[in-house]
C-alpha cells in the first residue's frame, strides 16, 4: 500500500511539478484588457498543463521597455515581452528568436501584410501582431445619419454641424473634434500617397505635396472644431461634437461617455486623395533567443500561436476592442454573428485591413515625438505648413538619420 | 490725533485681510487637486468622464471603493507599502545621523571633500543609475524581495544633508561640558543631539516616508510578484491605453493618500520647525 502511494506521488510530482515548463511573459496589459489575456491564458494552460505561463505586469509601456533593457543587459530576460517596432529595431534585433521558419506560412498569409512588414527586422521575422488597433471615425448618428466617406465631405458635414447660435464666436456645438498628436498627421499624409524616409532611410521626405496637402486638410478642418490636447471621448459623448477621428480602442470609453445621452456608431476612416489607410498603433510580441532554453522557446511558441489561433484571436479581439487581424477569423460566422450585436466593430473591422505601418527605424519614438511638434506648431499658428515641414525634415535628418 | 489712530489701525487691518485674502487664494489652489480627487472618486464613470466636468457629484458612488480596491490586491499592497516606507524610513534616520554628526561635529581628514563628493552624487539622475543598480541587485540575488525594496534607500545623501545643517546650529560648548563630565562620542550623540534635533528628524523621517510611499518605477523594476509590490504600481492599474478611469483611479489614490496625510497631520508642528531651521525650503 505504501508503496502504491509512493509511486502515485512520484508520478504526481511529474505530472504536476517536475515536467512543466515555467514561461514568463512581461506585457503593459492592465484593467479589461489584461483580464481577457489572463482568462486566454489560463485556456491556454489547460489544454498544455506541461506549460506554465506567468504574466508579469510591467506597468506601461516606457517602464516595459526600461525594464527589457535592464534585464536584456544583466541576461536575465523574460520568454516573451510585447515590443514596439522600434524598441526592437533599436535594442534587441539579436536577441530575439528569429521566427521565419516557426511560423506556418497559411498564418502569415492570413494577417495583413503591411501589419507583418512592421515585424521584419534586416529581413527576419522577429515579432508578430498582438495588440493593434487603428484609428476610426466616431460619428453622432443622431447628428450625421451618413457618415462621410472622403476629406471634402468630412469637411463640409463639419462645418454645417458647427453652431454658433448665440454668435459670440465661440460655437455651442462643433462639427469635429482635433487632438494633436503625431498620428493625426502621419494618417492623412499617408492617404495622400506621402512616404516618410528615402529608400537608404538617410533623407525624411515630410516636405512634400502629400504633407502639405495633410496639414492644409487639418488646418481646414480645425476651423470648425473644438481643439484640445486631452481625450475626446468625454466631449463627443455629450453631444459637444459631432465627430471625431481616434483609437478603436477608445470605444469603450466613447460607449461610457455617451450612454443615455447621444447615439453613435463608427466608421472607417474618410478617403484621402490616395486611399482611406490607418496607422496600425500596437505592439507585438517576440520570443528572446538571449539565455532561455529550447523547452522555453518551444512553451512560448506554442503559446504566442494560440493567442493567433482564429479561437482565442477572437477573444481577444472582443475582450478588448483591439482590431481583429486574421482574415479567416474575421470571415468566420462567430465573427459575423459578434458584428451583428456590435455594428460598431463592423468598421473597425474593415479598417483593419486598410492600414499602414511606420519604418522600422531605432529612432522612431524621437522622430515621431519632432512629427507631433511640427503638427502642433502649424495648428497653433505658429509656423506655415511650408516652414514647419522643412522645420521638420531639417530636424530628423539632422538629429536622427545622419 | 483719533482720526490718525483710526487711520492706522484701519490700514493695519486691511493689510491683515488682504494677507489673509491671498493665503486663502493660494490654499484653494493647493487644495483644488485634493477636492478634485475627492469629489471624482465618487462620480459615476460617466459623470467623472463629462464635459465640461461637475464639481460636485450628482450621486454620491460609494462602489468605487468597493470596485478599486478589488481591482487589484490591494491589501496587499498597502501592507508592502507600510513595511517598505516605515523600514526605509527609520533605517535612513539611522544611518543619516550617525553620517551627518561625523560631517557637523567631528574633524578628520577630508572631511569637507568627502561632504562634498556626497552632496555632488546628488545631481546624478536617478533614471541613469537604474541599469547598473538592477545588475547589482540581480548579482546580489535580492531581486523579488523586499532587501531590493529597503536596503538601497536607507543610506541617502540628502537626509545626511539636511541633518549635518541642523547639527551645526548646536553649539560646541555643549560637547565640550558633556566631554568634562567624561561623555562619550556616542552617548553625546544619542542623548543631546538626537533628543535637541527632533523637528529635523521627524522631517526627515517624513520626506523618507513620503519618497518611499510614492517610489514606482523602482518597486517596478525590481520586483515580478504581485506580492512584493507596492500602493503605487497598483494605481497604475486604472491607467489604460485610450483612456484612465478616473473615477476608480481617484478612489485607489484617495485611499492611497490617507495615511500620508494622517502621518503629516500628527507631525506637523515638528515638520514646519524642520524646515524653516534647516534652510530648506
Amino acid at each position: 500500500m505504501r508503496k502504491t502511494i509512493g509511486v502515485l506521488a512520484f508520478l504526481l510530482i511529474g505530472v504536476l511539478g517536475l515536467g512543466q515548463v515555467e514561461i514568463e511573459f512581461w506585457h503593459a496589459m492592465r484593467g479589461g484588457h489584461l483580464e481577457t489575456l489572463e482568462a486566454i491564458t489560463a485556456e491556454f494552460m489547460e489544454k498544455n498543463p506541461d506549460i506554465v505561463v506567468k504574466l508579469v505586469g510591467q506597468g506601461g509601456y516606457g517602464d516595459l521597455n526600461t525594464k527589457l533593457i535592464a534585464a536584456a543587459a544583466a541576461m536575465q530576460p523574460p520568454t516573451l515581452a510585447q515590443f514596439y517596432a522600434d524598441w526592437v529595431a533599436a535594442a534587441y534585433k539579436d536577441a530575439l528568436l528569429p521566427l521565419d521558419d516557426l511560423v506556418p506560412p497559411e498564418i502569415l498569409a492570413d494577417i495583413p501584410e503591411k501589419l507583418l512588414q512592421a515585424c521584419y527586422f534586416d529581413g527576419k521575422l522577429l515579432t508578430l501582431p498582438f495588440n493593434k488597433s487603428t484609428l476610426i471615425l466616431f460619428y453622432n448618428t443622431d447628428l450625421v445619419p451618413e457618415p462621410p466617406t472622403t476629406w471634402e465631405e468630412l469637411i463640409e458635414m463639419a462645418r454645417n454641424l458647427t453652431v454658433d447660435e448665440d454668435g459670440d464666436g465661440t460655437p455651442e456645438r462643433y462639427g469635429f473634434g482635433l487632438r494633436p498628436y503625431p498620428e493625426m498627421f502621419t494618417t492623412p499624409f499617408w492617404q495622400a500617397g506621402g512616404r516618410f524616409f528615402s529608400e537608404d532611410m538617410t533623407e525624411s521626405l515630410l516636405y512634400s505635396e502629400p504633407g502639405l496637402a495633410a496639414l492644409n486638410f487639418l488646418l481646414e478642418l480645425k476651423a470648425t472644431s473644438l481643439y484640445q490636447t486631452g481625450y475626446l471621448s468625454g466631449p463627443f459623448g455629450s453631444g459637444k461634437i459631432a465627430m471625431y477621428i481616434g483609437s478603436v480602442a477608445g470605444i469603450p470609453y466613447v460607449a461610457r461617455a455617451a450612454e443615455g445621452k447621444v447615439n453613435w456608431n463608427t466608421a472607417v476612416l474618410p478617403k484621402g486623395p490616395v486611399n482611406n489607410d490607418s496607422i496600425y498603433m500596437g505592439t507585438d510580441v517576440g520570443i528572446f533567443a538571449l539565455n532561455t532554453d529550447a523547452a522555453q522557446r518551444e512553451a512560448a511558441l506554442k503559446y504566442v500561436l494560440y493567442l493567433l489561433s482564429p479561437e482565442a484571436h477572437m477573444a481577444w479581439a472582443k475582450g478588448t476592442g483591439y482590431i481583429p487581424f486574421r482574415k479567416s477569423a474575421i470571415a468566420s460566422e462567430e465573427w459575423k454573428a459578434y458584428m451583428a450585436e456590435h455594428p460598431e466593430r463592423v468598421a473597425v473591422t474593415e479598417q483593419a485591413f486598410h492600414g499602414f505601418t511606420y519604418p522600422n527605424h531605432p529612432k522612431w519614438y524621437s522622430i515621431r515625438g519632432v512629427i507631433g511638434d511640427m503638427l502642433e506648431a502649424v495648428l497653433l499658428g505658429d509656423m506655415t505648413p511650408e516652414e514647419a515641414l522643412q522645420w521638420a525634415d531639417e530636424t530628423i535628418e539632422e538629429e536622427y538619420l545622419k | 490725533m483719533f482720526l490718525n489712530a483710526l487711520f492706522t489701525g484701519l490700514l493695519r487691518g486691511l493689510k491683515r485681510v488682504s494677507l489673509y485674502l491671498m493665503l486663502l487664494a493660494v490654499m484653494a489652489v493647493m487644495l483644488l487637486p485634493f477636492f478634485w480627487t475627492i469629489t471624482t472618486s465618487f462620480k459615476s464613470p460617466a459623470e467623472a468622464q463629462s464635459y465640461p466636468p461637475t464639481w460636485i457629484p450628482k450621486q454620491l458612488r460609494w462602489q468605487n471603493y468597493v470596485e478599486a480596491w478589488n481591482a487589484a490586491p490591494f491589501g496587499r499592497y498597502f501592507l508592502n507599502s507600510l513595511f517598505v516606507a516605515t523600514t526605509t524610513a527609520i533605517g535612513g534616520v539611522i544611518t543619516s545621523v550617525l553620517a551627518a554628526y561625523a560631517f557637523a561635529k567631528m574633524n578628520f581628514f577630508g572631511k569637507n571633500f568627502l561632504f562634498y563628493l556626497l552632496v555632488g552624487t546628488m545631481m546624478i539622475p536617478g533614471q541613469m543609475l537604474l541599469v547598473p543598480n538592477y545588475l547589482t541587485i540581480i548579482r546580489l540575488r535580492w531581486y523579488d524581495t523586499y532587501q531590493a525594496l529597503i536596503i538601497p534607500w536607507i543610506a541617502n545623501v540628502f537626509g545626511i544633508f539636511l541633518l549635518r545643517q541642523f547639527f551645526r546650529t548646536i553649539p560646541d560648548e555643549l560637547w565640550d561640558s558633556a566631554q568634562i563630565d567624561g561623555c562619550s562620542r556616542f552617548r553625546f550623540l544619542w542623548q543631546f543631539v538626537v533628543p535637541l534635533s527632533r523637528p529635523a528628524l521627524v522631517t526627515l523621517f517624513l520626506f523618507r516616508f513620503i519618497g518611499s510611499w510614492n517610489a514606482f518605477l523602482w518597486v517596478l523594476i525590481m520586483t515580478s510578484r504581485e506580492e512584493m509590490r507596492t500602493l503605487p504600481v497598483g494605481l497604475y492599474y486604472f491607467i489604460g491605453e485610450a483612456g484612465t478611469d478616473y473615477h476608480l483611479l481617484t478612489a485607489a489614490a484617495t485611499f492611497a493618500m490617507m495615511p500620508i496625510i494622517f502621518l503629516f497631520l500628527i507631525a506637523q508642528r515638528q515638520f514646519i520647525q524642520g524646515v524653516a531651521r534647516t534652510g530648506i525650503k
